[in-house]
């Protein structure tokens, strides 16, 4: 079964073709600058498996016209149309609590939470609707960014708020980033030679723009740093992480009750940006520190910061979890960045935690152990692939549902 | 002695016992709302404290006459009780306005609480049951001419300034509480002077204000305006005179009972001026918030040429009517008899925190317009936003029917409930936020 | 010695009289709004023992006090300019203040503040994830309010562990109506649960605590509530109150029988043992856990069950934490404290 997996930016739109279950990357690439026509043309980076990228350029004024050109260039290319579409959805609301097939219902059912999830969801949700148009009878399945928290249990997923704001509002945890934590652990379990269903792990999803910590108990999210929305928990490139409520409540006064000025500031100009003054990347913080520059001390607490409040997490999450058997690190930051994996796992012996320096700095190819010899927990570094994760996800559900008597086998 | 619980016994034991018990207190009192130990049950436990001298003084107010122009004694009773808070800094300009400033922190915002202090000649003094200076208190109302417009919401704003102060918060920007003179005849004569000359002079600009007339403590953000016109028709013939002043008085009078509350007028008055006959209709037009005075008198104008021109070769001229003013401090004012309809934008943001201030504090909230039912009526409004284009609102605790009423009364509790809940939107708009820090156990 | 130890909430003031020596006390409570006149009432109760010493319990020092401060003309200059940061609670310290210097005169007055031992908190814990400048010019900082408690307890920890102070890894676990959990090392916080205001960290009595900032712009939007609602909502309505629907304190949520507050419980326990989790990281370890405060009778079930969730195999398992309680009530350590910066300033 040839599954697309289509993951929607806000103006950009990533695919993969991959081959199911033997899961075989057949093509993928992106299309970039969906939308109003700008001063660059939109265009389809594309490859083909073991060739060389090549650019379409083709006017895309929405996701839709985007699918159209990606679908006719794959035709072109390979010679295949998908069999299904994998799309990934950020925010499933809480309606669902599984990956599921989309059609008419579910499709109106999204569209009814787009407000819990207002930059992530209209776009993809939008895509879906198109998608159906054009191939009302190809089979669609919707893979949530939440769905893989779903399991976090009430005491962590609930907030010391009024009973009636958690039940009226849906007001609770919901956590993100869940397509690459369940990846990632289902890696290292393979890795450690372990069933999923009996790993325990800290999953530390780094990306250059958001990032979250997921405690695994059993296979399963029992916790994750961000929250009712993306906005808890790290500090990441531009939102602010963790901020007492009373802050967000002083500004909201000070701008005269301008929420959405408060929600932009909190969003899209704190983290990293916000303290450094400079860049939302932490790794030019850390560069700016290490290279000693003369204007280095705003970046130098933008790092110290950053890597502050990852060393607790860890630290709460190894609490969380027990006896933890492995720390897994992905994503840009994870996979690349060994002054964090190191300023989080240092002298973290008397969790049964010890991090091997030289591996550390020369983790090479992926995926690595870093641990010292004498480390109980086994510190991986693996790289994340949600695409994978996502076609694994539509995949499993589209045969169970096809042979309802066959269960799944995991890993 | 305001002492509780003197126990003499072991540190141990009492300290606990006492723990416990300031706890259960406190959390019982988390059950019933209004208990809380938040700022607004602060805010409202010293209002409560507050209470008699504000009751007392809106008496003394409503038994100290103050017609417009002639202010000075209530003037003097408001600057007495403004220095007693005691306010920053207390004085009176030169028009006789009343001037009261806490200043805050932080060089703006600025908020502007004004009531006028004059009242209207009292109408129909036979019907009131006691003197309209009576002052009394019967069945929770008090009695007496300005109770509703507006004594009862001028006592308030003094009591807002002296709430806020009692209750120890410090505040962001500046509160001034301004009352002035000469709204009710003269046009909001003391609050322009208060905007052009007074505030400027100390470098203030209030950001907003905040109107005490009554709105039965609604929220109210606008009403219609009116117009004083003179209708002057003139002509050697003096039949010919009378008979043009009076079609153009029965023209409008019809008018008036077809369209009712837009307009009054009076019959016309007639005199000889060397060797000219003139008459006079005194004509006063209600203004929609889309009207403006140059167009009602140009139309006006040719309405009434219309109907005089079918009586022979009269000339009609029509002008705003105006007026010299004597004030109590001896100045003279000439006074335009225009008061524009006037209307802040129910969305603003002055409205939006006031009414979330009001609902913090368990205050209804509801927004509204003066309905202004008898023509000649209007606020200060219209010179703030219109003028000097201040976002302006009214919150007072005066019904809008009783404002020029017989046996005209204003509610106690509602006197009270306006200090309170002005003091609740001046914190929202110039305090210092009280976020995170509430309870007195932490 | 006779040291008055005064407590000013918002609306009333703890008092407490500590004689020579022994452990006998007077106590009571006074109504905030007649100072003068309560103090003055206060001054004829006890003119048998009067007061030689006032020590004063000031809420909130921010940066400036940084440990016991005499009251006096610059000690109040100080404290005026801070009354933005606390604007419910400086107010009334202050009027106090000038009060007790009429009522009391010539008697030395001593301000011990919550948030002093936490003014030393390093930046990387202090400093929230916002830009720098705003934090800066808003005064927007992380701190503790139950310093005093967490100085002694920690303190009394240290003292049992028989270890070089300077390496002394101590969670100290503060059970007030405010929760508090703060990691010291060496006698020096590095971290600490509360934030800019005691709202931020673990939920309280009648207050949410850590919340996805997102969730109060939510209830804006949805609710079209202006902050202060919000704020009435967070932090009278929430915590364990809100988790349980009914008012609960933390000594009954821990009682064994408590089996219908169990979810509270378990959102409370989930999240203290996250707090412990990071100050252990922050630290690299810890060698004892020490529980005051007024609830600190709950230790007997959070203790046993904290030090083995913390405790880590292939880890510190052959060296566990310890778990102790402090039992001293605040005015006794307010009163103690009182009597060594008297010592000191006599001695210097």
């Amino acid at each position: 079964m040839n599954i697309l997996v289509l993951n929607c930016g806000s103006s950009s739109l990533k695919y993969r073709l991959i081959s199911m279950p033997a899961e075989t990357e057949l093509a993928g690439g992106e299309a970039q600058r969906i939308g109003p026509p700008t001063a660059k043309p939109s265009r389809i980076v594309h490859h083909v498996c073991g060739q060389a990228p090549q650019v379409h350029i083709a006017p895309m004024a929405n996701h839709a016209s985007a699918f159209e050109q990606v679908v006719r260039i794959l035709q072109q290319t390979v010679g295949r149309t998908p069999d299904a579409i994998g799309h990934r959805i950020v925010h499933d609301g809480g309606l669902f609590g599984a990956h599921s097939r989309l059609d008419d219902k579910t499709i109106a059912q999204l569209e009814t939470i787009n407000d819990m999830a207002p930059i992530h969801n209209p776009p993809a949700v939008n895509l879906t609707k198109a998608c159906r148009k054009l191939y009302p009878t190809l089979p669609q399945v919707a893979v949530f960014d939440t769905v893989f928290h779903a399991t976090i249990p009430e005491a962590a997923r609930t907030y010391a708020i009024p009973g009636w704001m958690s039940r009226d509002l849906g007001i609770r945890k919901y956590g993100f980033h869940g397509i690459s934590h369940q990846y990632v652990a289902t890696e290292a379990a393979r890795l450690l030679k372990r069933r999923m269903n009996t790993l325990n792990a800290v999953s530390c999803h780094l990306g250059s723009g958001g990032a979250s910590l997921c405690a695994i108990v059993n296979g399963k999210s029992v916790d994750n740093t961000m929250g009712y929305s993306p906005l808890q928990g790290l500090v990441m490139s531009t939102r602010c992480g963790d901020l007492d409520p009373a802050i967000a409540l002083r500004l909201m006064a000070l701008s005269e009750g301008d929420y959405k000025s408060v929600e932009q500031l909190l969003n899209e100009r704190s983290g990293v940006l916000g303290l450094s003054g400079q860049s939302a990347d932490i790794r030019d913080a850390l560069a700016a520190v290490s290279r000693g520059d003369a204007h280095s001390a705003r970046p130098e607490l933008a790092a110290q910061i950053y890597l502050w409040r990852l060393r607790k997490y860890l630290g709460a999450y190894l609490a969380t979890v027990g006896n933890a058997d492995a720390v897994i690190f992905t994503d840009t930051v994870g996979e690349t960045v060994p002054a964090v994996r190191w300023a989080m796992c240092a002298n973290m012996e008397d969790f049964g935690l010890a991090i091997d320096p030289a591996l550390n700095d020369h983790a090479g190819r992926l995926p690595t152990d870093i641990s010292a010899p004498g480390s109980r927990v086994r510190i991986l570094v693996i790289a994340t692939n949600e695409e994978l994760s996502i076609a694994r996800s539509a995949y499993s559900l589209l045969t169970s549902e096809s042979k309802p008597e066959k269960k799944g086998v995991a890993v | 002695m305001e002492f509780i619980n003197i126990y003499q016994t072991t540190t141990n034991n009492i300290l606990q016992y006492l723990a416990r018990q300031v706890l259960s207190t406190e959390i019982e009192q988390c059950e019933t709302n209004g208990k809380e130990l938040n700022m607004y049950n602060l805010l409202k436990s010293k209002n409560d404290g507050l209470k008699d001298d504000l009751i007392a003084f809106t008496q003394k107010l409503i038994r100290t006459p103050s017609p417009s122009l002639g202010e000075s004694e209530a003037a003097t009773l408001v600057e007495q009780e403004l220095k007693r808070i005691p306010c920053d800094k207390v004085f009176r300009d030169d028009v006789g306005n009343v001037i009261g400033l806490m200043l805050g922190r932080e060089a703006e915002p600025t908020v502007l609480l004004n009531c006028h202090m004059d009242t209207v000649p009292v109408s129909h003094e036979t019907l009131w049951k006691e003197s309209p200076t009576s002052g009394s208190i019967s069945e929770g109302r008090i009695y007496g001419l300005g109770a509703a417009d507006c004594k009862g919401g001028l006592a308030a704003h003094v009591y807002t300034a002296a709430l806020l102060k009692r209750s120890l918060l410090p505040l962001r920007g500046n509160l001034v509480i301004a009352a002035t003179v000469a709204e009710e005849n003269g046009c909001s004569i003391g609050v322009r002077h208060l905007m052009e000359k007074t505030l400027p002079a100390i470098n203030l600009k209030p950001t907003y204000a905040i109107l005490g007339e009554p709105t039965g403590l609604g929220l109210y953000y606008g009403h219609d305006g009116w117009v004083e016109m003179d209708i002057n028709v003139e002509g050697n013939n003096p039949f010919l005179v009378d008979d043009a002043a009076n079609a153009i008085f029965n023209e409008y009078s019809s008018r008036n009972t077809d369209e009712p509350g837009t307009l009054s007028l009076q019959r016309p008055r007639f005199r000889n001026d060397a060797g000219r006959r003139q008459a006079t209709i005194q004509m006063n037009r209600r203004l929609r918030p889309a009207e403006n005075v140059g167009s009602i008198l140009t139309q006006t104008k040719h309405e009434a040429n219309m109907v005089a021109q079918a009586n022979g070769t009269v000339a009609v001229a029509v002008a705003v009517r105006q007026e010299n003013q004597k004030l109590y401090t001896g100045q003279t004012t000439l006074v335009r008899r225009v008061v524009q309809a006037w209307m802040t934008d129910p969305f603003h943001v002055l409205m939006e925190r006031a009414r979330q201030a009001l609902s913090a504090a368990d205050c209804m909230a509801r927004p509204g317009k003066w309905a202004l039912d008898r023509i000649g009526m209007g606020t200060a409004g219209s010179v703030l936003t219109g003028e000097f284009h201040v976002p302006t609102i009214g919150y007072g605790p005066g019904s809008e029917l009783m404002a020029h009423a017989v046996d005209e009364s204003v509610s106690v509790e509602k006197v009270s409930e306006a200090v309170y809940g002005t003091a609740a939107m001046v914190h929202g708009l110039i305090g210092i936020p009280v976020f995170g820090w509430t309870a007195d156990e932490i | 010695m006779n040291i008055l130890v005064l407590k000013p909430g918002v609306r009333s003031i703890d008092w407490s009289l500590t004689g020579d020596g022994t452990r006998h006390t007077r106590a009571g409570q006074m109504d905030a709004a007649h100072i003068d006149r309560n103090l003055q009432a206060l001054r004829g109760a006890l003119a048998d023992a009067p007061p030689e010493t006032i020590a004063v319990r000031v809420n909130h020092g921010g940066t400036k006090f940084r440990g016991p401060a005499i009251a006096d003309a610059s000690s109040l200059a100080a404290l005026t300019e801070l009354v933005p940061e606390a604007p419910l609670h400086l107010p009334v310290v202050l009027s106090l203040l000038e009060s007790g210097s009429r009522v009391f005169q010539n008697v030395p007055t001593i301000l011990f503040f919550e948030t002093a031992f936490f003014s030393r908190l390093p930046r990387r814990e202090s400093a929230y994830g916002i830009d720098s400048d705003l934090a800066q010019s808003l005064g927007l900082r992380r701190q503790g309010y139950h310093g005093i408690y967490h100085e002694a307890a920690s303190a009394h920890a240290i003292r049992q562990l028989g270890i070089p102070p300077r390496r002394a890894r101590v969670l100290s676990i503060c059970l007030e109506p405010h929760p508090e959990i703060a990691a010291v090392l060496g006698n020096r916080p590095v971290t600490c649960t509360s934030g800019a205001t005691p709202l931020e960290g673990l939920p309280g009595h009648t207050s949410c605590g850590e919340l996805d900032p997102n969730i109060v712009l939510t209830l804006a939007r949805k609710l079209g509530w202006g902050p202060e609602q919000i704020n009435t909502a967070l932090t009278q309505r929430s915590g364990l109150l809100g988790l349980a629907g009914c008012p609960v304190m933390l000594d009954d949520l821990f009682a064994a029988e408590a089996a219908d507050l169990a979810p509270a419980r378990a959102v409370l326990e989930n999240r203290i043992l996250s707090a412990c989790g990071a100050g252990m990281a922050a630290m690299g370890g810890v060698d004892t856990l020490v529980f005051s405060g007024r609830f600190h009778t709950a230790a007997k079930a959070l203790g046993p069950w904290l030090s083995t969730r913390l405790t880590f195999r292939g880890g510190n398992e052959r060296h566990p934490p310890r778990w102790i309680g402090f039992e001293e009530p605040l005015d006794r350590v307010i009163a103690e404290r009182a009597q060594i910066v008297l010592l000191e300033s006599a001695t210097a």
